[in-house]
């Protein structure tokens, strides 16, 4: 799996491509994993390459979402298609998440003081 | 119309991998909706990396695949030697619960029902069957 990245004034987004599963599941959380551990606090994942999510990945994004969150740091999803945006939504997961259309609404949503 | 195949691939998490890129394979050559193209395969990697981590645990073994379509329908069987299991029988998994409580234990299965028409377990000589069917022609 590829994983992009870029930095906009101080927040991360990362743009995994592919599919995110049992095999490409664990490359995403040592990548997150090591951005948290290098001091990111504010994180958009943009899913626009992501052709789908299985709950390997579900895990990922919960792992994250935590630990953001006991940073008091904050999370943006955006560029979901229909496969992914469909499966967060049958396990229960959108509720958890800040969710929006574009990386830059979920930029402009995290640059919020 | 009617078209099945068949393979083998290691109780392994490559073997994983093998069976979603062979699905990859087999709906190109039969032209299958973008909704079938990735129902199945995140099926599969769903049931497969079950039975690999828990079936199996580590054990060699392999698993056997059939795909076939039916009608309008897909149907793809996993069958494996490990001991009897159920995936059907799961409880449910935890989709309310606020996110520092959230479990994310069962999941995999429950997409699996949730993404397919249709899901069946039966232990027949032995061996676990599982059967998943979703129609060829489905959205999303």
């Amino acid at each position: 799996m590829q994983i992009a990245e870029s930095r906009v004034d101080g927040i991360v987004a990362v743009a995994p491509v592919g599919r995110i599963d049992t095999t490409t599941a664990p490359a995403l959380e040592k990548h997150m994993v090591a951005l948290l551990t290098g001091g990111e606090r504010r994180i958009v994942v943009d899913f626009a390459g992501v052709d789908y999510i299985s709950s390997a990945g579900l895990r990922v994004m919960l792992l994250l979402a935590r630990r953001l969150q006991d940073a008091g740091g904050r999370l943006g999803l955006c560029g979901m298609g229909d496969a992914v945006r469909h499966v967060f939504q049958l396990a229960g997961f959108l509720p958890l998440f800040v969710v929006l259309d574009t990386r830059e609404a979920a930029l402009h949503q995290l640059a919020r003081p | 119309m009617r078209a099945v195949e068949t393979l083998s691939v290691p109780g392994t998490l490559p073997g994983v991998l093998q069976a979603v890129q062979a699905f990859d394979q087999f709906g190109r050559k039969h032209d299958l909706s973008k909704g079938a193209t990735w129902r199945f395969p995140l099926a599969l990697d769903e049931i497969l990396s079950n039975i690999v981590r828990h079936g199996l645990a580590g054990g060699p073994a392999t698993i056997e695949l059939t795909f076939s379509i039916d009608g309008g329908d897909v149907v793809v069987e996993i069958a494996d030697g490990a001991d009897a299991f159920n995936p059907l029988l799961a409880p449910p998994p935890d989709t309310t619960s606020p996110l520092d409580q959230r479990q994310p234990g069962g999941l995999g299965i429950a997409l699996v029902r949730r993404l397919m028409d249709d899901t069946r377990y039966e232990r027949r000589d032995g061996r676990n069957h599982f059967f998943m069917r979703c129609r060829a022609d489905a959205d999303r």
